[in-house]
């Protein structure tokens, strides 16, 4: 079976030596593995039918930036720790070649646990045997095929993204806290904290907080967590203190009353100094036997080196990492939730773009893109019956994601009413317009010439690009159109898929 | 009709008035009013010659400005403590310590208290887990005062603004006073009859009775509802002992360990009475109980002559003895004579009692009026003057009879639930 992919890990793009030796291969998934001869450092690096797998031994013989030119890792190292450096400085990785590269383990090693777990694909039991591997990887380089280019401005938004991206393509719909003693706020979301160095953790809450309320994940509450003020650190230690001098040198102490003289009194005030624990009143001076008859114990009190007394110590919480005194009822308090993805995040996943749907419905001039693709298909019949040229086109804003995630609602509206009413200007009133998403718009054109949309398609996107430059000091749009005759062969949905990789490729290569 | 009537006294002659109304003449004119109006001559003339001396004690207290430790104990009292915080933050004497101690409520007390704490209202809130008795709270409040002074309240009490400041005076005015009682008022006077009643009694009993014995040296009791006492002279006698009548207890104690007992008249605190008779006769049967209970039998050696004896406790206890227990059973023996002596005009001698006994109460109200302030408070209260002979001289006289009868013979105010049943047990068991 050949795996036929427009994909952004062109041979062109690998720089390492072992890009001469390495062709695609057109086999059944259930090939027996080969070895490419050896790849950086020591690494071997094994084809398994269609896909390239890099086998790491050893930590240091891993480089990142090299993981472009293979379809997955596999991770032979015995320690848990080292796994998880490795696993973590490919997840946090800003590349999408690289950060969404499955990743599996060589089983017969130390137990992974759950938050290396949640970070890689799986294991793999033997090197001779990599179907499941495989199978895991086609569907992730096919999810990945279908995620348009994409970076913000916004650090956070391009974590969400990440962290979306990783979700969709993995198939998973939850983020889970994972308790660990290791993570800042003794919880971790390990897909979202790989993207922040320790004191920065605990803005991974804020992040997936704020996807939350952009209804791009819903949250379910677990736990609520109480953290240090200043720097949201977990681990701090409590303790009571003297309300009036803050001293935690404190005696507690029980209370006796005795029932015989009314005298009330701490313990030690009846204590002896006979050593054997008996009980005497200081007050009567008759000793006290038998609780309950004779005395008891209605309370407890604290006295502090100072001489200050209470029964209600202050408790006081102390940072481990900044130090800081906070009192307990004053603690931070996080909410740790689960969280599940929903359509608006899958959407943003694809789309790199974050807005609400029914934006696009509110667009006059464009139908649905389910009818449109419906259109396309019947156009597509009808030119095969009647073999006239139709055209179909697509325009796509490759960083509409930069742009957007400081626009409002209304801004982001406009803009893309903008697109459409400059392109229906070049148009006729019988084409067909319509949103995949943010970022794309398609054009049906039927009974047209290639040549002629093409050239009424540079003037559109010209002139949209003009325009936002104008609005947007500094910002730079990224914009692409590609247009070509529809053929008889390809289904509508196929076409559309074509279409748009050509121009993302295109685009990418225009701006990297 | 009057003049049948003022013929029907005459009748009875010089000797026959004295035969029939013996009571009266022998024993209320000569002690509440006679007594009263020389006790407050001798204050008057005291107050008026020792102004200087006065006047020194009151500067020599704001120089040294002493630490008073404010004790507050009481179950489920948590809704007044705001307004005893309030009070004392009005006070012109401003040195002082609030400790609250919360007797093992079962209501919000706790969550009040420490949250007045918190802000900085009280200055020690103190909880027993376990209700213990008031004797045991206010041993657990002394027991952590800082004060020179201690200043024993009840919850509900509220202070006229310089009241701590009046009833410290006097410790500096001499050096041998060890408790200071205050002037106790009724707070919710014109609730009904009943609260009416007790106003009367509280300014003629507690103000001005106490004043006068006070003056005579023979104070019996501070009030622990509202008195203050020097907590070395409080921890020298060992605190409160298991009550009921635990503030007389412990003035006797004071005195018997050689110090003075004061009253203030000008320090003011009002407090809440029972707003019904049953209530109130409850509170009573409990008061008079412990009349038996301490001064019959705890502090029986004050009758005693021994190495500690002293005259004046030794008065004091008599007067309070006889003007209590054995008047009061000398009135029933009175009713009797005159119901079979007198049988055909016993209805008009109670008449005249009740006349004789009216005016004697306007007499010695006059001379509260000479001492007290808010005068004409007070003078609202003259029409009802008369109320005082059937509430004083039956229903209290009653409630009296019956307290003293159920103690002494069947130690009732060892089943009073006032005190937990785990110290009444205790205090049954060895007598105390």
């Amino acid at each position: 079976m050949s795996i036929d992919r427009p994909s952004l890990n062109d041979a062109s793009d690998r720089g390492d030596g072992a890009a001469d030796a390495e062709t695609y291969v057109s086999g059944s998934l259930s090939a027996s593995p080969s070895l490419v001869p050896d790849g950086p450092r020591g690494n071997a690096r094994l084809r398994w039918g269609a896909y390239v797998f890099e086998v790491v031994n050893e930590r240091r013989d891993l480089e990142v930036e090299l993981l472009r030119g293979v379809d997955a890792l596999i991770i032979n190292v015995d320690a848990v720790g080292a796994c998880e450096e490795i696993v973590r400085s490919i997840r946090a990785h800003t590349d999408r070649a690289v950060y969404l590269k499955p990743i599996f383990l060589l089983d017969g090693n130390e137990a992974a646990g759950p938050l290396l777990e949640s970070l890689i694909d799986g294991y793999v039991y033997s090197l001779e045997r990599l179907e499941k591997a495989a199978s895991v990887i086609k569907s992730v380089l096919k999810k990945d095929e279908q995620f348009a280019l994409h970076h913000s401005v916004s650090f956070e938004d391009n974590v969400i993204t990440k962290v979306l991206r990783f979700l969709v393509s993995r198939g998973r719909r939850t983020v889970e806290p994972i308790p660990s003693r290791f993570a800042k706020l003794g919880v971790s979301y390990p897909i979202v904290d790989v993207n922040y160095q320790y004191e920065s953790e605990h803005k991974a809450l804020n992040v997936l907080d704020g996807a939350e309320e952009d209804n791009l994940l819903v949250g379910e509450f677990v736990d609520a967590w109480y953290v240090c003020r200043t720097c949201s650190e977990s681990r701090i230690h409590l303790r009571e203190v003297c309300s009036e001098c803050g001293t935690s040198d404190l005696k507690e102490e029980e209370l006796i009353h005795h029932f015989r003289c009314a005298y009330v009194g701490p313990v030690s005030d009846f204590s002896g100094d006979d050593g054997v624990g008996a009980l005497s009143c200081p007050k009567c001076g008759h000793h006290l036997n038998h609780v309950g008859v004779d005395y008891d114990k209605p309370s407890t009190i604290f006295t502090c080196h100072n001489g200050h007394t209470s029964q209600n110590p202050s408790l006081v919480a102390r940072c481990f990492t900044c130090g800081s005194e906070t009192q307990a009822e004053k603690l931070a308090k996080r909410s740790i939730k689960s969280y599940v993805l929903t359509p608006k995040g899958e959407e943003k996943a694809l789309s790199g773009v974050l807005a609400n749907v029914r934006i696009l419905s509110e667009i006059d001039g464009v139908i649905d893109f389910a009818t449109f693709e419906t259109m396309l298909q019947f156009e597509i019949e009808r030119i095969r019956v009647t073999n006239e040229t139709s055209s179909l086109a697509v325009v796509h804003f490759g960083n509409a994601g930069e742009l957007f995630s400081f626009l409002g609602r209304d801004e982001r509206t406009g803009l893309l009413t903008s697109l459409v009413d400059l392109a229906r200007t070049h148009l006729r009133a019988t084409d067909a317009l319509s949103f995949k998403n943010f970022s794309t718009l398609f054009c049906l054109i039927p009974v047209s010439s290639p040549d002629h949309v093409r050239e009424e398609l540079q003037r559109t996107v010209d002139a949209f690009r003009s325009q936002i430059s104008s609005s947007y000091e500094g910002y730079r749009a990224h914009v692409a159109a590609r247009a070509g005759v529809i053929p008889r062969e390809e289904t509508a949905a196929d076409l559309m898929k074509r279409l748009l990789s050509t121009t993302v490729e295109s685009l990418i290569s225009e701006y990297d | 009709m009057i003049d049948a009537y003022l013929e029907f006294l005459s009748g009875f002659g010089p000797e026959g008035l004295a035969r029939v109304f013996w009571l009266f003449l022998l024993f209320e004119l000569p002690r509440y009013v006679v007594l009263d109006y020389v006790a407050i001559f001798i204050y008057v003339l005291n107050k008026r010659f020792n102004r200087s001396a006065y006047r020194d004690a009151r500067r020599a207290l704001l120089l040294e400005q002493p630490l008073v430790s404010v004790i507050v104990p009481g179950k489920n009292e948590g809704e007044n403590f705001r307004q005893l915080s309030r009070t004392m933050k009005e006070q012109t004497y401003q040195n002082y310590e609030l400790i609250v101690i919360d007797d093992g409520s079962d209501d919000d007390s706790a969550i009040i208290g420490r949250s007045l704490q918190k802000q900085g209202d009280i200055d020690l809130f103190l909880r027993n887990e376990v209700r213990g008795g008031k004797a045991s709270a206010a041993n657990l409040g002394l027991r952590y005062a800082n004060g020179t002074f201690v200043l024993h309240l009840d919850a509900d009490c509220s202070l006229d603004r310089d009241a701590l400041q009046k009833m410290l005076v006097p410790f500096y005015l001499d050096a041998r006073i060890g408790a200071v009682g205050g002037s106790l008022c009724v707070r919710n006077a014109d609730v009904n009859l009943c609260t009416l009643v007790q106003t009367l009694e509280y300014y003629m009993m507690l103000s001005l009775g106490r004043l006068v014995a006070s003056t005579l040296g023979i104070l019996r009791i501070v009030s622990g509802a509202f008195g203050a006492f020097r907590r070395d002279v409080l921890v020298q006698v060992g605190g409160w002992d298991i009550g009921p009548g635990l503030d007389g207890d412990l003035t006797v104690k004071i005195r018997k360990a050689g110090y003075r007992v004061y009253q203030e008249p000008h320090a003011v605190a009002l407090t809440d009475v029972p707003e019904n008779f049953f209530g109130l006769a409850r509170q009573r049967l409990r008061w008079d109980r412990s009349l038996v209970r301490f001064r019959l039998r705890k502090h029986f050696n004050v009758f005693v002559a021994h190495e500690n004896f002293v005259y004046s406790n030794f008065f004091s206890f008599v007067e309070n003895i006889f003007f209590s227990v054995v008047l009061t059973i000398s009135w029933y023996f009175y009713i009797y004579d005159i119901m079979t002596n007198y049988s055909q005009h016993t209805g008009l001698i109670l008449l005249t009692n009740f006349i004789l006994y009216a005016a004697s109460k306007y007499v010695q109200f006059g001379a509260l009026l000479i001492v007290a302030r808010r005068k004409l408070t007070k003078l609202k209260l003259l029409p009802y003057l008369p109320l005082m002979v059937p509430y004083a001289g039956c229903y209290l006289r009653v409630v009296r009879s019956i307290a003293y009868f159920t103690e002494f013979f069947f130690k009732a105010s060892y089943r009073d639930p006032w005190n937990p049943r785990k110290t009444s047990r205790v205090a049954m068991r060895y007598r105390l």
